[in-house]
């Protein structure tokens, strides 16, 4: 599975939710959803987006581990 | 996008209307046809307005069901009431020779032995409230689904669901329906009346109402659309 890391790299750069979204321009619930690992898939536009507000690369967000047999 | 409100809002209007009126009207029909009968036994001496059975003098059909009453001399049969539209057939006990064997086992009502023709009334009575039944479980579904349409969008989760049920139901009522109309036709063919009555019982599919059936289908179609819809909406919304 995928994991976001994206509570990490906001403590690092010290933003709050809703002032990400904000900057993002998402809305709190989708990027709630992001948050919780409940998306299915994310726009490149919207990671593009996130990358350039956090500063960051796609590899520091987004993470794999393999499935130790369980399924989503 | 204005239009658009302004046109659901007259659909739900309609919907609404559909179900509270045929949930309003079903009672009262279910009211009458219950005293009709009663009055139809002799218990009750009421006059029911509205309620149309035409059974003319010497002939009575319904589809491929027909009965025809021949008038023979040595027999006399009296109408009870002549200026409605129901001509009860009442033949007094000593004139009633014939009337020995009846077949009860398919009988849906009991056979009373002087008033012989209201057990039409009552079987046919029961057919109406089987369909009558069905149309509400259609009407209160379609009510459900266009709540769902209105609040949560055309695609939501349990739409597919609940356009099953309706398909279903369009043909499950469809086919129970033609079985208890033969059933209860043949009942009436079965009772031994005296002879003189002519009837016919063949099981035809002009009483089977295709329209129906194909609208169920039609139905269960549309559910497996909807389904796919809602898996590709589900996706689409925890797209971020």
């Amino acid at each position: 599975m995928i994991r976001v890391n994206l509570d990490v790299m906001m403590a690092k750069r010290k933003m709050s939710l809703t002032e990400l979204a904000e900057k993002v321009n998402i809305t709190m619930a989708n990027l709630s959803v992001l948050k919780t690992e409940k998306a299915r898939a994310i726009r490149f536009s919207t990671l593009d987006a996130i990358c350039k507000v956090l500063d960051c690369q796609p590899g520091d967000l987004l993470e794999y581990l393999p499935d130790s047999g369980d399924k989503k | 996008m204005d239009k658009k409100i302004f046109k659901q809002k007259y659909l739900g209007l309609l919907i609404n209307l559909l179900w509270y009126g045929g949930l309003f009207s079903s009672f009262v029909l279910f009211v009458m046809v219950i005293l009709f009968n009663l009055s139809a036994i002799g218990i009750v001496n009421i006059r029911i307005p509205f309620i149309d059975v035409t059974i003319n003098k010497h002939e009575y059909s319904f589809n491929s069901h027909y009965v025809i009453v021949k008038q023979s001399e040595p027999v006399k049969w009296y109408a009870l009431e002549q200026d409605t539209t129901i001509t009860y057939l009442w033949l007094k006990p000593q004139n009633v020779t014939a009337i020995s064997q009846v077949r009860k086992y398919l009988q849906p009502v009991l056979f009373f032995e002087q008033r012989l023709v209201p057990e039409i009334i009552i079987g046919f009575s029961l057919y109406m409230f089987f369909i009558l039944l069905v149309l509400l479980i259609i009407l209160y579904n379609l009510r459900k689904l266009f709540n769902n349409y209105s609040s949560d969008g055309l695609f939501s989760k349990d739409n597919p669901e609940l356009l099953q049920y309706i398909g279903a139901y369009f043909i499950i009522g469809e086919l129970v329906r033609v079985l208890i109309f033969y059933w209860i036709s043949h009942s009436v063919i079965t009772t031994s009346w005296i002879n003189l009555i002519v009837q016919s019982n063949i099981f035809s599919f002009r009483d089977i109402n295709f329209a129906l059936l194909s609208a169920g289908l039609v139905f269960l179609i549309l559910a497996s659309i909807f389904r796919m819809s809602a898996a590709i909406k589900e996706e689409n919304d925890l797209t971020v």
